[in-house]
């Protein structure tokens, strides 16, 4: 029995760019199912099994897409949860944001991100970011 | 007028007339004061008050001496004033009673305050009050001094700065977190905007063959106006929502590269001048020879100031000469500088095309440009520069004539200014009790 590959999370509240990295996930090929929260709280709580999903456990994501503007908890928030926990700290985390701030960059990295994408307005570049990332994750599951 | 200090010899027989006329004439002195002067002795009790310490608390002399209950006059109630502290030599014990104290910068062991009063009239008075020890020839305190001074003219003054300095200050944090979040919030949209006219563009590459096989369908206006639709009609239209998306685009980038401008640290250091503008140079060295253009620099000091700003500062105003070159003439460049007591003041000039008088205000600002619209920018580096110039406490300005040529100067304060102006520059014991 082949296991089930693990799902990816993305974590974003704008519908827009919620639709535009599916699209560019799936063109890189990446057929992993995207669970789509849209604000932190709800990542936290999927995560930990806390809240609306106390009753759940929900499988581990392969790879957990963070925006840094999300409503309830800021990304920043969420992402030093997960660094902080043994059981999340692991999961490879990308975080996805409009600015190239130098600040924020490194806060990001100093909490543990792994990959800091800057959303660029320019499309195909965007869509370069997000298909490497399908590459990444394809490499990842290689076996 | 006999000597006053009490170090002069006085015989047994003078003694009891000299020290009469001694102070009878303290106390001329004393009363002609216009300074508001009381003196207490070694019971706390009033020994001097006088006219002008009359016309201030509204309580005469004849009132008051004697009495040693000073507190009840200028408080209301029984409290300790500065010359009790003094006499009692414990004035380390102050800082329990006034919220605002120091040590007298002028006499030892002198203490000094300050503190709003309510006089017999009901106005509000903001006193200064200092009050200082009078020994005897073996150094014990005898007495203690005490003078008054209304300062509610100066206090007022500073707290309307204070306010206005806090306004000004909150305002500025404002405009830089809003320009921060504008900048930020509204980049957002743009990339749905970008993303999905992208999407469309795509769409329509994937309809191209279907689109193709479904035209023969159609013949003469019908197939015309779709083929106009779909081959130049919705490509236009996606061409102009993705060119205003990158423009937009760059518009925002300079705004929130200004605003980090406003609130990035500036480490003021030592700078080359002469080396930093040759270090430019050489990366420009393309352009001014694709230009034909020649540099000079003259004599350059070292000036205290922020390394990445300067080089920022240089970067652009050269940058800017060589753009706006004019094509019919070599271009020749020069930056000297000149030195006063209180700042350097650099001068780049440039025989470039000059620009309007009625354009010279609004080139620092941000997204003007002035002129003919020939060269590519957006309008944001001589609002860094204002910017990056002003943060170092210096000005910049500029002299033009329109096809002759630019002169844009700015300074450098040769001491770096402190960012926050210090509101005071008494000493107090304990800070930590100012109310």
């Amino acid at each position: 029995m082949t296991e089930q590959p693990k799902p990816i999370l993305l974590v974003e509240d704008d519908p827009g760019h919620v639709l535009l990295i599916e699209k560019n996930l799936r063109r890189a090929c990446v057929l992993n199912e995207i669970i789509k929260l849209n604000d932190g709280e709800k990542a936290v709580d999927y995560l930990f099994s806390e809240g609306e999903y106390a009753a759940s456990v929900n499988p581990a994501p392969l790879l957990i897409l963070l925006d840094m503007n999300l409503p309830v908890l800021s990304g920043l928030q969420v992402l030093e949860r997960i660094k902080a926990d043994e059981r999340t700290r692991r999961i490879p985390v990308v975080m996805l944001t409009t600015t190239d701030s130098p600040h924020e960059i490194e806060k990001c990295y100093d909490l543990g991100c792994n990959i800091y994408i800057v959303k660029p307005v320019n499309y195909v570049k965007f869509s370069e970011a997000i298909r490497n990332l399908g590459l990444f994750l394809s490499t990842v599951r290689t076996p | 007028m006999k000597n006053l200090s009490p170090n002069t010899e006085i015989s047994t027989d003078e003694q009891h007339v000299s020290r009469q006329e001694q102070m009878e004439c303290v106390d001329r002195l004393f009363q002609s004061c216009a300074v508001p002067t009381f003196v207490i002795d070694s019971l706390h009790r009033v020994v001097l008050w006088n006219k002008a310490c009359e016309a201030l608390t509204g309580v005469n002399a004849a009132d008051i001496i004697g009495s040693d209950d000073l507190g009840k006059v200028f408080y209301g109630y029984e409290r300790q004033v500065l010359a009790d502290f003094v006499i009692d030599g414990n004035i380390e014990d102050v800082r329990n009673n006034y919220a605002i104290h120091s040590h007298s910068l002028l006499i030892p062991d002198g203490l000094q305050s300050e503190m709003w009063y309510t006089d017999r009239n009901g106005t509000e008075r903001y006193i200064f009050f200092d009050a200082a020890p009078i020994r005897n020839s073996s150094g014990e305190t005898i007495a203690a001094i005490e003078t008054l001074q209304d300062i509610t003219g100066r206090k007022r003054a500073e707290e309307k700065l204070q306010r206005t300095a806090a306004d000004l200050k909150e305002s500025n944090d404002d405009i830089r977190s809003f320009a921060y979040i504008v900048s930020h919030d509204l980049r957002a949209p743009l990339v749905n905007l970008k993303g999905f006219s992208g999407e469309l563009g795509m769409a329509l590459q994937e309809l191209e063959p279907l689109f193709e096989k479904g035209l023969a369908t159609f013949e003469g206006e019908e197939r015309r106006r779709m083929e106009e639709l779909f081959r130049i009609e919705v490509p236009e239209a996606l061409e102009f929502i993705g060119s205003s998306v990158d423009r937009m685009d760059r518009l925002i980038n300079g705004i929130l590269k200004l605003s980090r401008l406003g609130i990035q640290d500036l480490k003021p250091e030592p700078v080359n001048t002469a080396d930093l503008a040759r270090s430019i140079l050489r990366y420009l060295a393309h352009q001014l020879e694709e230009r034909n253009a020649t540099v000079s620099i003259g004599a350059l000091p070292e000036v205290v100031a922020d390394r990445t700003a300067m080089e920022q500062i240089f970067g652009n105003l050269f940058d800017n000469a060589v753009k706006y070159l004019a094509a019919d003439r070599p271009g020749r460049i020069e930056l000297d500088a000149e030195t006063t007591p209180e700042m350097t003041v650099f001068h780049l000039r440039d025989n470039g095309r000059g620009i309007a008088e009625a354009d010279l205000e609004r080139i620092f600002e941000i997204f003007r440009r002035a002129g003919r619209q020939d060269v590519p920018g957006e309008g944001v580096g001589l609002a860094y520069v204002k910017t990056l110039v002003r943060r170092q406490g210096g000005k910049i300005w500029c002299v033009s004539r329109p096809g002759e040529g630019s002169i844009f100067s700015f300074s450098i304060p040769l001491a770096p200014e402190s960012k926050e102006s210090p509101v005071s520059g008494k000493t107090t014991l304990n800070k930590g009790e100012q109310k």
